[in-house]
């Protein structure tokens, strides 16, 4: 596992390209980001998607007009009321789902075999019927890791998240926050080079959430991947988050872009506290009125 | 996890032969009394004409054919039933296509069919074990749908997202979704399997445990007619629970398997 840092780095550096296997590939955006963004590269752009599901009284609109640029790196949050479509959004970046129209575009990098996205689900999104350390090694298995090899990558991100003592227990053994534990591990065992989060912690209580929050943050940092981080609550988005995708509903798309300007750890005593109360309240400006037609509907 | 299964089958043993020595007890100390020898031999009588029929008489050679009728109907009928029932779960076509068959069949005692089946096939060994098979596939095709469409669509969309195949998917997340279902419903296949299997040998066989049961009665031969059912019931309690104890053994995350 020592090289594959080394290995990473390698591969940002010089052997980027644009290669999109599951998604379809724009050969120019690489170098219109350069021109758009500046410094930063872009690692997702997401170009007037459109998504719509059939349901009971006909065809409804999820998706309209989404468009998304994430950067490299970056810690990004899709923020928005439920319903608005970001579930679904993250489903199209991973490939679970096709888009109707429009384009998502994934800047993939040639390494050996790493997938280029891996999810973490909302809850239970683990398989009962396996022990935590299979449940990690799962997409390792998938893709055709030997036994010993994948229970060796698959036992060093289940210390990661101090869950060695349990690595034989099946999952009905575990909490909700330590089953959630086993997701994040198993994404991060995978080694994607974009990891996308449907709402991880939302059925968790307050202290395991914010427990687990920081856990994330430390493999987030460590690791330096691209993440998607979908949730409803405005304070999580805040917390996590370098930017935040503010999100409209029905159909979806997003509404505005709100830079996270709060310096890292944001723990109590580091925060900027007038900061990240203007922060919220501009969020929450954008939102009301969003969460004020969804209840209104209803 | 076998010294497990052995310590775990070491502690049910006594719970299934209790019943057994409480009933000889008991039946041992009323024959006479309450009980009519005639047709009441007490164990003092039949277990050593136990011992002589299966050691030197023919008994043996009918509890094999019964054995070899259950176990090669719940063989088929399982194997077809995971099959249909699979399929039926995953496909929302298959199903539309299957369901109502399997509804309709279902209800019918499959005893009832005994002459078409004969008729179809003739007095033959395939008939007696195609017709307890039915009742099995039935019972494991229906449970083996319910358990495929209880599988939760994240799951799904974990192994899909995690780069499984269509075969990853059948072997990682459906059949083990659906493992527990489908022993359960073998087990009850078998007690169904089981009754059919005794009416049949005693209606259109002239071998098995059923067989001996109804000849016995007819010849009044009483000590030898029970110990045939018991013969039956050693048999059923063997493969009922034996089927219960190994479905619980391979979906150790069920939790029912305590360690």
């Amino acid at each position: 596992m020592s090289d594959r840092p080394a290995n990473r780095q390698m591969a940002t550096m010089q052997d980027t390209r644009m290669e999109s296997p599951r998604r379809s590939t724009d050969e120019t955006a690489g170098s219109q980001s350069g021109s758009a963004t500046g410094e930063r590269s872009v690692r997702i752009r997401a170009s007037d998607v459109e998504k719509s599901y059939t349901g009971q009284d006909g065809d409804v609109k999820a998706l309209s007009g989404m468009d998304l640029e994430v950067y490299d790196s970056e810690f990004f949050c899709l923020l928005g009321p439920s319903g608005c479509g970001k579930s679904t959004f993250l489903r199209l970046i991973s490939g679970l789902l096709e888009a109707d129209a429009g384009e998502i575009d994934i800047r993939t990098e040639s390494d050996g075999d790493r997938p280029t996205t891996s999810m973490v689900f909302q809850e239970k999104g683990i398989f009962p019927w396996k022990s935590v350390l299979d449940n990690v090694a799962f997409g390792l298995k998938m893709r055709g890791v030997g036994k010993q090899r994948r229970y060796e990558i698959a036992r060093e991100y289940i210390q990661k998240v101090n869950l060695s003592e349990f690595e034989n227990a099946y999952p009905h053994q575990l909490s909700g926050g330590m089953a959630q534990r086993v997701g994040i591990a198993r994404a991060f065992a995978n080694d994607p080079q974009v990891l996308l989060m449907d709402e991880p912690f939302g059925d968790l209580d307050a202290q395991t959430k914010r427990y687990l929050q920081e856990e994330l943050l430390s493999l987030w940092s460590e690791s330096k991947k691209t993440v998607v981080y979908v949730t409803h609550d405005i304070e999580e988005a805040i917390q996590l988050g370098d930017r935040l995708g503010v999100m409209g509903a029905r159909p979806g798309h997003v509404k505005e872009i709100v830079d996270v300007d709060l310096d890292r750890p944001r723990t109590r005593e580091n925060l900027d506290i007038a900061r990240l109360e203007a922060l919220q309240t501009r969020v929450w400006n954008v939102l009301s009125d969003e969460v004020q037609r969804t209840v209104e509907r209803r | 996890m076998t010294r497990l299964t052995g310590a775990r089958i070491a502690r049910q043993l006594p719970a299934l032969i209790g019943p057994f020595v409480v009933l000889a007890l008991g039946w041992e100390l009323a024959a006479g009394v309450i009980l009519d020898p005639r047709f009441f031999p007490p164990p003092s009588v039949t277990l050593p004409l136990a011992a002589e029929l299966y050691l030197d008489g023919d008994l043996l050679t009918h509890a094999a054919a019964s054995v070899r009728r259950i176990v090669l109907a719940t063989a088929i009928g399982a194997s077809a039933g995971i099959a249909v029932g699979v399929v039926a779960g995953w496909s929302h076509r298959a199903r539309l296509l299957v369901n109502p068959h399997l509804a309709v069949l279902y209800p019918l005692p499959k005893i009832a069919l005994l002459p078409v089946m004969f008729a179809l096939f003739g007095l033959t060994e395939t008939v007696r074990v195609l017709t307890m098979a039915l009742a099995v596939f039935l019972l494991v095709a229906i449970n083996t749908t319910g358990g495929v469409r209880s599988i939760s669509d994240v799951h799904v969309e974990a192994a899909l997202d995690n780069g499984a195949g269509t075969l990853d998917l059948y072997r990682e997340v459906i059949l083990p979704g659906a493992r527990p279902q489908i022993f359960s419903s073998i087990s009850m296949g078998l007690s169904v399997g089981f009754a059919l299997l005794v009416v049949i040998e005693m209606l259109a066989a002239e071998s098995g445990l059923g067989y001996i049961i109804w000849n016995s009665w007819q010849l009044f031969t009483i000590p030898r007619m029970y110990v045939a059912v018991f013969s039956i019931n050693v048999l059923g309690v063997f493969f009922v629970h034996g089927t219960e104890i190994l479905g619980d053994v391979l979906t150790p995350w069920e939790g029912t398997y305590k360690q």
